[in-house]
């Protein structure tokens, strides 16, 4: 090879290679990380990607699925061009069409069912990825619609609720303010959030505790625990409840912050008598000296932080639950003070920066008044109070039963069917419609069912804006030559701004206008930002110091903190809602003799992300199948070795993959990671098991079975079978 | 200035110039070879005759020019060597000229044999070894019109043998006294799977059956098994086997009083030194330390000669190095088959046998000791099992820690497998 | 000069970044059925009461002593005098998997020519002054280029 060569096949930049460095920006994943990516570009085509240096946040890191950009970009499956569907929904029958026809198809469809009907009749969903979230909301707007939903309808929205309810804000762990105990509750964040995990990991190095309570035991839970409990699933709120009271019993509480800021406080603590250490045992299975032990922890540390993610609340007592572990911040003192929890302000899709946008104006300032109940408000009064979005837990019900009215057309952005439970009964739901369009890089089910579908792109192959913690704003431009003729779905909104007569000018100008009208007072950081490829603090960047939000006023509607919500008790009675954060059982009823164990699906890999990251080759080698995973000794007991086919039924479904043994899985439990093609886990998820208040289906708790396979081929060939026998020579 | 001989510049004599030059030898190097081209790999010739590299990739160390600049040397080349006198330290050329050295290392090697064959078959008779032999047996190939090849040895030049032949669409019986294939190496139970499988190819196996003689005819060649079958084919390859090259030292001790040890091969202690001081030997020629049975023995192998070389350089240039010992080891890849075996497959034990998707994995254990591994089908554990299999059979922990063991789970080795091995669970 | 690749046991979660960085830097086809040159495991040690997880991260480890150069037939193994990595030239190679037989570590495969790859320690990177790839992704900081 002669040196020229060498250095291409090494990628190594430079004039002798042709090779560029293209900032750019990663979206596999939720806005959370959005890590900074140095494309290594030749001739418009992708050649590897990097963690770009100094990056905020990310500073040149990437996670598993970060790293596999290239192959998640050229992806086998992406859509090169707009198609119209020829034969049956949910078959791949679908031609060619330009962007004029497909987008003419759109519109005349849209407009003809808006005026027979009613706007509302129309559902704007959006998956992943979230950038253009705000764009989508306000074309809904613009076009007379309100039902507008998203797949936070079972992702971080729930926990996002209980922390407005009890605090008036969202919250999240004070890292700045050095905590000197750590809980992560349900929190794996090596892999769940791996910049997280970066935090939790240098905090463990200088000497913070850190108390790990998970159903599955994790890298978190091995690496980083001074204590690790282990509750049954669902019982998380018991053990909360527990811990209240040991510290109630014992006064450890900070009683001055309770009289000045909390209220609810003797209700709560009548609740939470209930649950003293044999009780909490007995329903948890933690052991009574680590419940006494963390409590004492807790109450001890200053300061200390106690924080949730959304697994928690994949439960029917989901919601209550991550309230009831919230409130032990309240308990202790913790509450807006420096190495506590602190008040989250968002600056833009759902991350705080440290300065005011005007994103709440850009998307509500066409809305017209609702004339008709959204969709799930009914069944979700306390989601609809404080989301005034659509819940699409309840889309599938809707569609089918045509109650209150009916659902006709669905405009699909991004959208993931495996992320709904029983996602069968959706596919029927969507089979119902008189119309529906999908933008997706990708060829999924959803696409099947539409009439039109429209090729979008990746973050790549396109410029967007993001603003980063302390201030920070980037702003990308296109990296890499786009793969066929996909568009951005920003370009695709506005489009229809148009064509769909909304007379909505500043939508019609497209994303940069719109960018400037959201970050009104940011132009120059824009401007250079994007000339420059590299993030800029902006000038308006305000810290908010610890003790601001209790000295400015909390933002519940009593103006205290809340462990008694006067939201929850200004909710109609009828729905059953309890202003407590009560525990109750969140077991789906069917008999436990016949379903003995509990499914827990939705449990993170390090290389997945939903389903998007399953077709992506190299992804998809580090664990080449569906498994479950489940006890050894459970195995054991029913003859199922590492790697067996084995079949998982609930009373909603049976699926068949292969049986994963591994510690990991409590006995009793089994674990499975969502989104497979050939293993939909969500499809055993019956699509009636949903936490009342906040409309999330319990993905996290539903009792099923497990069976070997007996009439399938044995593949435990990967082990001893009948050659394997020992014999004498 | 110090003057140091090496006799026979293969991977031995490669390896100890290069090393002795490598420790800061500064004196005089004299390298003697009956041959003109650099030190060449026997393993190579079936690859060059199959037409998988060309002639120059025989020799995988360069040129003689490109080697003497790198590690300089006088060379002696196309010299034979025909006696050495050990106590003066005195190399006898073919010519009679004598040389005195400070320091000598053997390193000739082996040659193919055939024991108790005769000397029929003439043109038609083959060995392998020498990048010599190698260009012969392409000749024909290339030249002549040949469809039927009857090979002599199941052994790992043998199926290299077959391989090439086969893919010559040339068809081929494969022969040996040993009733099974590979019989230094290979147990009966993964034996019977390669046999089979090769079976299953079209290629005839008879094991169990020696050649009494061989015949050339007009035609082709004649071979006559010792039970009675007479075998026509248009050539013959023999792979039965190699016998190390002694003769320089043979018989010392009848005219002198300290002989040079010479069992099969030359024998060497640990650094690699004869019986006799100031004369060493490596490579195929000598016995070295083989560490299952604690004595020396023959273990052909181009590892082995490297690093035997490679001692004895360090050695020859005043520094101090010893020759671990060496295992029966053998990998051979041929068509789309790996085979592994590590250990004397002829020790006792009880046998057990593992299958997977991977391939088939086999050990020979008695009271908990591994003497013996094969695997089929999948070399990718196979450097990491040798390794443990050599530290079981020194007496030491196979090191099987959580990170080895689940790598080794990771390239398919069943976990059974690793249990008896002496792993943890 | 000699860099070696060093791995901290104490820092890695078994995640894959490496991995999949690997692949993407040498594409790596895995779906054609080559091996990575980087694994990533996790290893559960089942013994009461001390069950305890062990994550791992694996590749060539580029001894100074290098048991494959010597074991190739064929010559196409040797260190870069620059930086003491054990590379590689597959003109040669024969596919014997002699280097896979003489590694300790379970490092050389077979590419799908049926030549030899491996780890070559991204070497024309260290030589341009950049990181190994998976070095440089490495989330958790276990994996470094130490100069020794």
């Amino acid at each position: 090879m002669t040196r020229e060569e060498q250095l291409l096949k090494a990628k190594i930049p430079g004039p002798e290679t042709g090779i560029e460095i293209r900032r750019t920006m990663c979206d596999i994943c939720a806005p959370g990380a959005h890590c900074g990516v140095n494309a290594y570009v030749k001739d418009g085509r992708l050649l590897k990607v990097e963690g770009t240096p100094g990056y905020p946040g990310s500073n040149g890191k990437l996670c598993t699925k970060g790293a596999a950009n290239r192959q998640y970009i050229y992806r086998k499956d992406r859509i090169l061009s707009p198609m119209v569907r020829t034969g049956p929904k949910g078959s791949d029958a679908f031609r060619t069409a330009t962007w004029e026809e497909a987008l003419g198809l759109i519109a005349e469809n849209l407009k003809k069912i808006k005026a027979e009907s009613d706007p509302d009749s129309i559902v704007w969903y959006t998956g992943y990825s979230k950038w253009y979230r705000p764009w989508l909301k306000r074309l809904c707007h613009s076009f007379g619609g309100h039902n507008y939903m998203t797949e936070s309808s079972t992702c971080y929205k729930s926990g996002w609720m209980a922390n407005n309810l009890t605090f008036g804000r969202d919250m999240r762990p004070d890292m700045m303010g050095r905590p000197r105990l750590l809980v992560g509750w349900g929190s794996n964040p090596y892999i769940n959030a791996y910049l997280a995990g970066r935090g939790f990991a240098a905090s463990k190095d200088k000497g913070v505790k850190i108390i790990i309570i998970d159903v599955r035991r994790t890298q978190a839970s091995e690496k980083l625990a001074d204590l690790y409990l282990r509750p049954r699933i669902g019982t998380d709120g018991v053990l909360a409840h527990a811990m209240a009271k040991i510290i109630l019993d014992n006064n450890w509480q900070d009683q001055e912050f309770l009289d000045t800021y909390v209220l609810g406080v003797e209700e709560y603590r009548r609740m939470v008598a209930q649950y003293d250490l044999e009780t909490a045992q007995r329903i948890t299975g933690v052991p009574k000296e680590d419940i006494f032990r963390a409590a004492q922890m807790i109450a001890e540390t200053k300061p200390c932080s106690v924080s949730t993610n959304t697994g928690i609340t994949h439960h029917k007592n989901g919601l209550n639950t991550c309230r009831a572990i919230m409130a032990l911040n309240i308990l202790i003192g913790n509450v807006d003070q420096p190495g506590g929890i602190a008040p989250v302000y968002d600056t833009f899709l759902e991350m705080g920066a440290g300065f005011d946008t005007r994103e709440e104006e850009f998307i509500f300032e066409t809305r017209t008044p609702e004339r008709l109940p959204l969709v799930g408000q009914k069944r979700f009064p306390l989601w609809y109070d404080m989301n005034h979005d659509g819940q699409a837990m309840d889309l599938t019900r809707q569609i089918l039963s045509e109650d209150p009215y009916p659902i006709r057309a669905l405009a699909a952005f991004g959208m993931n069917t495996r992320m709904f439970p029983q996602t069968s009964q959706l596919l029927k739901a969507l089979e119902k419609l008189d119309f529906m369009f999908a933008t997706d890089l990708f060829w999924t089910d959803a696409c099947r069912y539409a009439d039109v579908v429209l090729p979008a792109c990746s973050s790549f192959e396109r410029g967007e804006v993001k603003a980063y913690p302390g201030g920070f704003i980037a702003y990308t431009q296109q990296a890499i030559d786009r793969v066929g003729d996909c568009r951005s779905d920003v370009e695709i909104i506005a489009e229809l701004a148009k064509l769909l007569d909304t007379g909505d000018e500043l939508l019609m100008q497209g994303y940069d206008a719109c960018v400037r009208y959201i970050f009104a007072g940011n132009e120059e950081e824009l401007d250079e930002a994007r000339r420059t490829g590299t993030p800029v603090r902006s000038k308006h960047f305000k810290p908010t110091p610890p003790g601001s939000y209790l000295a400015k006023g909390i933002e519940t509607p009593s103006g205290k903190l809340e462990l008694y919500s006067t939201r929850i008790a200004a909710i109609d009675p009828a729905a059953g809602l309890d202003p407590l954060p009560v525990w109750f059982d969140g077991d789906n009823a069917c008999d436990k003799t016949e379903y003995p164990f509990t499914l827990m699906a939705g449990a993170r890999l390090p290389h997945a992300i939903h389903s998007r990251c399953h077709d992506v080759p190299w992804l998809r080698s580090l664990r080449p199948e569906p498994m479950v995973d489940i006890h050894p000794e459970d195995a054991a007991d029913l003859h199922i070795s590492q790697g067996d086919p084995v079949t998982v039924s609930t009373t909603a479904a049976a699926l068949h993959l292969k049986a994963n043994l591994t510690l990991s899985a409590n006995r009793g439990d089994l674990h499975m990671f969502h989104g497979y093609a050939e293993a939909n886990a969500n499809e055993l998820v019956p699509n009636t098991e949903n936490d009342p208040y906040s409309g999330f289906p319990s993905f996290k708790q539903i009792r099923c079975r497990i069976q070997r396979d007996e009439t399938s081929p044995q593949t435990s060939a990967d082990r001893e079978e009948e050659g394997g026998k020992l014999h004498e020579l | 200035m110090k003057k140091t001989a090496i006799i026979g510049f293969g991977c031995a004599g490669y390896h100890a110039l290069r090393a002795m030059r490598e420790n800061g030898y500064e004196g005089e190097i004299h390298v003697y070879a009956d041959v003109s081209h650099p030190p060449a790999n026997p393993m190579l010739t079936t690859y060059y005759v199959a037409g998988r590299i060309p002639y120059e990739g025989m020799f995988p160390f360069g040129s003689l020019a490109d080697l003497v600049r790198e590690y300089p040397a006088t060379l002696h080349m196309d010299t034979a060597v025909s006696r050495l006198d050990t106590s003066n330290r005195r190399v006898i050329l073919s010519d009679k000229t004598k040389e005195d050295y400070d320091q000598i290392l053997i390193a000739t090697g082996a040659r193919a044999v055939s024991p108790a064959l005769g000397k029929g078959g003439g043109n038609r008779r083959f060995v392998m070894r020498t990048a010599q032999d190698a260009q012969r047996l392409k000749k024909l190939l290339d030249e002549d019109n040949v469809s039927s090849a009857v090979v002599v040895g199941a052994s790992m030049v043998g199926i290299k043998v077959v391989e090439l032949l086969y893919d010559r669409g040339i068809s081929v019986i494969l022969t040996d006294l040993a009733p099974r294939m590979f019989p230094l190496a290979c147990m009966e139970e993964t034996a019977q799977e390669i046999r089979l499988d090769l079976e299953r190819r079209g290629i005839v196996t008879m094991l169990g059956s020696g050649v009494d003689k061989v015949e050339e005819y007009e035609q082709g060649i004649f071979t006559y098994l010792t039970d009675g079958r007479v075998l026509e084919s248009d050539l013959l390859v023999l792979c039965m086997g190699t016998r190390a090259n002694v003769e320089l030292v043979a018989n010392t001790h009848i005219i002198r009083k300290e002989p040079v040890k010479v069992n099969r091969g030359i024998v060497a202690d640990t650094h690699m030194q004869t019986t006799i001081p100031g004369i060493y030997a490596a490579g195929d020629c000598c016995e070295g330390l083989n560490i299952q049975t604690g004595t020396t023995a023959l273990i052909g192998l181009w590892a082995n000669a490297a690093e035997q070389g490679r001692v004895a350089g360090i050695n020859l240039a005043d520094g101090s190095a010893a020759y671990d010992g060496s295992l029966p080891s053998n990998i051979t890849h041929y068509f789309d088959v790996d085979f592994v075996g590590v250990g004397d497959p002829d020790i006792p034990g009880q046998r057990h046998v593992f299958h997977n998707s991977t391939g088939t994995y086999a050990l020979t254990e008695q009271e908990g000791r591994i003497s013996c591994i094969n695997l089929l089908g999948s070399y990718r554990s196979s450097g990491m099992l040798r390794q443990a299999l050599m530290k079981i059979i020194a007496g030491k922990d196979p090191e099987f820690g959580p990170d080895r063991w689940g790598l080794l789970l990771a390239s398919g080795v069943p976990e059974e497998f690793l249990k008896l091995m002496g792993g943890l669970l | 000069m000699s860099y070696k690749i060093t791995f901290d046991e104490t820092k890695c979660v078994a995640c894959g970044a490496c991995a999949i960085a690997c692949m993407d830097q040498n594409d790596i086809l895995v779906e054609e059925g080559q091996f990575p040159l980087r694994r990533t495991f996790t290893r559960e040690s089942r013994l009461h009461p001390e069950e305890k997880f062990g994550y791992y991260s694996h590749a060539c480890e580029h001894c100074d002593e290098a048991p494959c150069i010597p074991a190739c037939p064929s010559g196409c193994l040797f260190k870069d005098p620059e930086t003491g990595f054990t590379v590689f030239d597959t003109t040669n190679c024969i596919g014997c998997r002699s280097c896979a037989f003489a590694c300790p570590h379970g490092a050389p495969a077979m590419g799908l020519d049926g030549k030899m790859l491996k780890c070559d320690g991204c070497n024309q990177r260290v030589k341009a002054g950049m990181l190994p790839a998976c070095v440089a992704v490495c989330p958790f900081d276990a994996l470094a280029l130490v100069e020794e």
